[in-house]
């Protein structure tokens, strides 16, 4: 089944199915494999193995204005899913037109140099996100980043000696710093400090708006009611639901009250 | 605990092919211009990482070469006395290219399982990651290789024409040393021992390449061994620019190590295609 809406798609995934071969009891060394064609020539290279269906013929369209919150237990595939609607992974199974502009905050505390301010590491982070912009456009945003950030003198302090919330907020000042068409969101909010989370989220809800279609991955129920207006609910890599918020989380719930405690299996043996 | 082996999907996952479908296209690569931007300036920030413009930051980067050649001159030329025309100068030109060639594949070999965060977090190619690290140990190599031929083209030890050409052979030299880095970066997700592998293989190498001895040096029954070596190949062109200067016999060098690059770089095409989404989930 095609979950569909009515207008013209700007994120269209169409049957996404993703394998993993698993390698039962397999050392991942070059050592161990010499010894292992070395002792057993015959057998080599036929060891047991197990195949993760990480994604299940995921099918789902997005237009414009949809702000879908993608729920699901942990190793449901939701940060899997993000990750191909980013083009971080790729697949012809999702589509998504080169006109739009794809920006998604998946980690909260990336780091480029360590050692490096952290005013440096945020210009190789808006060289790295915002590869199109022009030197002095990207020095405006640094500015902008900068400011936005409230990390004062520490901005000329070795990235190595922040702490983890500090990190955050010059990651999440960059990553924010731009609208874009297609908007992913994963669960990257929670590293800051509580100030400074709340300030995000004002300003993500602004980018929200002027977003064409924004994936939103959060365990807060609040917050992801607060942004979405659609959910996609993700059990064992399958899509259990496409629909309305509400309805999507009385599935989640549901789903959550049937298995409560346990991770569901996606492994098969071949 | 098991371990991630390959990457299937139900659909073939053309994605470096793929037609574009109705209502919308599948994801585009990023531009190999974006991608060099991207080098530059994270080869750019990775040179003032290191050396924070201290002076005697960028003086190490002259003379640890120098120690090196200076150690390697005595031992080769004064201790095991190898009688050849001009060995300091034929030592600088495949010591030089030896050391940029082994030092990259070294660092570059767990760099992309370090900069894992970065990778699955953002639209950056591993190639960006790679081409920066390349570039800042080429800045550094062609530096030190620079001053040194100023100094012995000045006294008329060499031609002044291997001083304008050198870097010819260093571009052949840093596109092998690329790809031959990719290839190895991705072998070190899927086989976390491969780093320990690599400093073992260049220890070899460095004794089967004709880097501090001459190839007629090598008895006629082991020439093969040569033969074999990827590396004969890449640092012959600086040894031909040495001796004979621009010259049919140096392009006719450096054809063939460009046609080496050029293989290396099919290669590595051929197994990131197949690898690339196992590659992303081991990572």
């Amino acid at each position: 089944m095609l979950f569909t809406s009515d207008s013209k798609p700007m994120v269209e995934v169409t049957g996404l199915d993703i394998k993993f071969r698993l390698r039962l009891n397999a050392e991942n060394s070059i050592r161990a494999r010499f010894i292992e064609l070395v002792s057993s020539p015959l057998s080599f290279g036929r060891r047991r193995s197990e195949m993760l269906h990480v994604l299940k013929s995921v099918r789902f369209r997005a237009v414009r204005g949809d702000r879908i919150a993608i729920l699901g237990r942990n190793g449901a595939g939701k940060s899997t899913l993000c990750r191909f609607l980013a083009g971080i992974y790729r697949s012809e199974q999702v589509k998504i037109d080169s006109r739009y502009q794809v920006r998604a905050v998946l980690e909260p505390g990336l780091v480029v140099y360590p050692e490096l301010t952290g005013r440096e590491n945020a210009k190789l982070l808006i060289g790295l996100i915002y590869p199109e912009l022009s030197a002095e456009t990207a020095a405006e945003l640094l500015d902008e980043v900068l400011a936005f950030s409230e990390l004062g003198t520490f901005l000329d302090t070795p990235f190595r000696h922040y702490s983890n919330g500090m990190q955050a907020r010059l990651c999440l000042s960059v990553a924010t710093a731009r609208a874009s068409d297609v908007f992913i969101l994963d669960e990257v909010f929670d590293a800051a400090d509580k100030p400074f989370r709340e300030r995000i989220s004002r300003k993500v809800l602004g980018l929200i708006k002027e977003a064409g279609v924004v994936f939103f991955v959060s365990h807060t129920e609040a917050q992801a009611r607060l942004v979405c207006n659609k959910a996609i609910v993700l059990e064992a890599g399958e899509v259990k639901f496409f629909g309305g918020i509400d309805e999507g989380y009385a599935v989640y719930n549901m789903l959550l009250e049937a298995g409560r405690g346990s991770v569901k299996d996606t492994s098969e043996q071949v | 605990m098991p371990s991630t082996e390959s990457f299937t999907s139900r659909s073939p996952m053309g994605y470096l092919d793929s037609q574009a479908p109705e209502g919308g296209r599948a994801q585009s690569h990023l531009r190999p211009k974006t991608i060099f931007k991207q080098s530059l300036m994270l080869a750019h920030a990775s040179i003032k990482a290191r050396y924070r413009n201290s002076f005697s930051g960028y003086l190490w980067v002259v003379l640890s070469p120098l120690i090196m050649f200076v150690t390697q001159a005595y031992v080769f030329k004064v201790i095991f006395k190898v009688e050849t025309e001009n060995y300091i100068l034929f030592l600088l030109f495949g010591l030089s290219p030896w050391l940029f060639f082994s030092q990259t594949v070294e660092m570059s070999t767990g760099l992309l399982y370090h900069q894992a965060r970065i990778l699955k977090s953002l639209r950056v190619s591993p190639l960006t990651l790679l081409l920066a690290q390349a570039l800042d140990n080429f800045v550094n190599s062609m530096v030190v290789m620079t001053l040194a031929l100023i100094a012995v083209a000045s006294l008329g030890l060499v031609p002044w024409s291997a001083l304008i050409f050198f870097p010819l052979p260093y571009f052949t030299l840093l596109l092998a040393v690329l790809f031959l880095s990719f290839l190895l970066s991705v072998c070190q997700v899927f086989f976390f021992d491969t780093r320990f592998v690599v400093g073992f293989a260049l220890n070899i190498l460095y004794f089967v390449s004709p880097i501090v001895y001459p190839e007629n040096f090598v008895p006629a029954k082991y020439r093969f061994i040569l033969a074999f070596n990827p590396l004969t190949y890449l640092l012959r062109p600086f040894r031909t620019l040495l001796a004979q200067g621009f010259s049919r016999e140096f392009l006719q060098d450096e054809a063939l190590a460009l046609a080496f690059a050029f293989i290396l770089m099919m290669l590595t095409l051929v197994v990131w295609r197949k690898s690339r989404d196992a590659f992303y989930f081991r990572l």
